[in-house]
């Protein structure tokens, strides 16, 4: 899970929560609404900026992270690449089948190269929430905004748990793994059957135990918890107005004269 | 009742099936200010007798009393029970259901309707007494084992209970974990006059922290005494997969097969060492 133990490690993460995923909501719309070059790129640099420089994460875990989404985007994008047509009007390279042309353009080559790096772009934003904001962080703010408690109460079990499932599993597969479970497919897929079965039996188990120890500790149908206090941030609330209403009215330029 | 008694049941059954109890007439009493430990092999009924304690089992028949009151089960009472009475439970996973650890130290806590700063003040009193405040921001499971088990124990003293049960404490802990814990539960018992009591299979260490021992076999209290009560009966000790500690097993051998004189019931390494030193002066 590098993504959580990064987030736990940036300089950034004591930074109220809400002004981060104000700065990367506002981000991420004005890159996607812009659709320009430049918006893209400046949004992917100052989002980089950001993580690495100030947040202190290593710009290696990034570019590391960019590679899991980047086959996505780059399939996506390739796809935009071709044109469907019933005429080859505007295609530099074609080919026919039947009474249609398949090809490319020149513009669908920069419109294919400007979704690509709208993505980054907006994927950039993306991390560069989850990269300095923890989930419990997050959740916190969850429980202040108007989604249900018990929506939010869910998601933070979910959280929790997952971790201790991902151990369980873990140390069930090493278990099999040294008896031989997964020396043949075939046994592999049995073993990987058998370790699901048990996970999931755990789960079950799990939900009862921890019922338990809550309801001692006087649970009584509400998850009641005291949240972290966050200093006041008004530099920080300016600095990102500043941010946003330039990357705002560059956008405005941007989209008046096409670039 | 004895005023001395803070928690004690009366011909306490539990059954989980009907069929078979899994506590038969269990009395047992704890003082108020002292460490008692339970002992008894897996599935003796330790844990039953646990929950049975703070009103998450309704017993089937018998009576739990806790500070001269007869336990009613009524919502509110229970709630208040509960309160007095926290278990730290076996596995620290099982209790900490929050991604962070200073929240699910609240918990118990702001379940009791408190204020706010209350609260956080006994939070932080709570971390700080368990040595674990540098740990506030971390998520739970980036905690070690005995970290784990360290916050689950702050998670049951933020709501300051009367007693304090502990359902196998020193499982999983490494040498200085269990050391460590065993000092601080003296600590805790002694600052805030809280009782504690406990179930352990690490019988080494029970004679060094215990005032009180019971051993429970099959649901039943077997005997139950001081530890030199308890160490002076290896047999019946045996005889319910039980054993000596270390010490007391070593004088035991040089008793019966050597012929000294030594009295075996002694188990820690203070007593036994003033024992072996009256023998050698003897000689």
């Amino acid at each position: 899970m590098l993504i959580d133990r990064l987030s736990y490690m940036s300089r950034l993460r004591d930074i109220n929560p809400l002004l981060k995923v104000l700065t990367a909501f506002f981000s991420i719309v004005i890159c996607i609404w812009a659709d320009s070059f430049v918006i893209s790129i400046l949004t992917l640099l100052s989002m980089t900026t950001l993580i690495t420089c100030f947040g202190g994460t290593k710009i290696k875990y990034l570019l590391h992270l960019m590679t899991v989404p980047a086959s996505f985007v780059m399939l996506g994008s390739a796809a935009a690449v071709l044109i469907v047509s019933s005429s080859r009007l505007g295609m530099s390279h074609a080919f026919s089948l039947g009474s249609i042309y398949i090809g490319i353009s020149k513009d669908s080559i920069i419109t294919a190269f400007r979704i690509m790096i709208k993505c980054f772009g907006s994927l950039s934003c993306m991390y560069f929430l989850s990269l300095t904001t923890p989930m419990i962080d997050l959740f916190g703010l969850l429980r202040r905004s108007i989604l249900p408690d018990f929506i939010v109460e869910i998601m933070e079990l979910v959280y929790r748990y997952i971790f201790v499932l991902h151990d369980a599993s873990d140390r069930i597969h090493t278990a099999q793994d040294s008896r031989l479970g997964y020396s043949s497919l075939r046994l592999g897929c049995h073993s990987v059957g058998v370790l699901a079965a048990n996970v999931f039996i755990r789960a079950y188990r799990q939900a009862d135990k921890t019922y338990t120890a809550m309801e001692s500790r006087g649970y009584n149908g509400e998850i009641r918890l005291l949240k972290g206090k966050y200093a006041r941030n008004i530099h920080g609330y300016i600095a990102m107005s500043v941010f946003v209403m330039f990357m705002a009215i560059t956008a405005i330029i941007c989209r008046r004269y096409g670039v | 009742m004895c005023k001395m008694n803070i928690i004690e049941t009366r011909n306490l059954c539990y059954s989980y099936d009907d069929e078979k109890n899994a506590l038969n007439n269990v009395s047992i009493s704890f003082k108020k200010g002292k460490i008692t430990s339970v002992l008894g092999s897996n599935g003796a009924g330790k844990s039953t007798l646990f929950l049975n304690l703070n009103g998450i089992l309704v017993p089937k028949s018998g009576e739990v009393w806790y500070n001269g009151e007869k336990v009613i089960y009524k919502k509110s009472y229970i709630r208040q029970l509960r309160r007095n009475v926290g278990i730290v439970f076996q596995d620290p996973d099982d209790q900490l259901f929050s991604a962070s650890v200073y929240e699910d130290i609240s918990f118990g806590a702001m379940n009791m309707r408190l204020p706010a700063d209350e609260v956080e003040y006994r939070v932080n009193k709570a971390m700080e007494c368990v040595g674990i405040a540098d740990l506030k921001d971390k998520p739970t499971h980036a905690l070690s084992f005995g970290q784990k088990k360290r916050a689950a124990i702050a998670g049951v003293l933020v709501m300051e209970p009367k007693v304090i049960i502990l359902d196998e404490p020193t499982a999983g802990l490494d040498p200085m974990g269990v050391s460590y814990l065993m000092r601080l539960l003296e600590d805790i018992c002694k600052n805030n006059g809280a009782t504690i009591i406990l179930s352990t299979h690490d019988i080494d260490v029970v004679p060094i922290y215990s005032d009180y021992i019971y051993v429970i076999d099959s649901g039943e209290i077997l005997t139950h005494g001081s530890p030199e009560e308890i160490f002076s009966k290896p047999e019946l000790l045996r005889e319910h997969n039980l054993r000596l500690p270390r010490i007391s097993h070593l004088l035991e051998i040089l008793n019966k097969c050597d012929g000294l004189d030594v009295d075996f019931s002694k188990s820690t390494i203070s007593a036994a060492r003033k024992e072996l030193m009256d023998l050698l002066k003897i000689n």
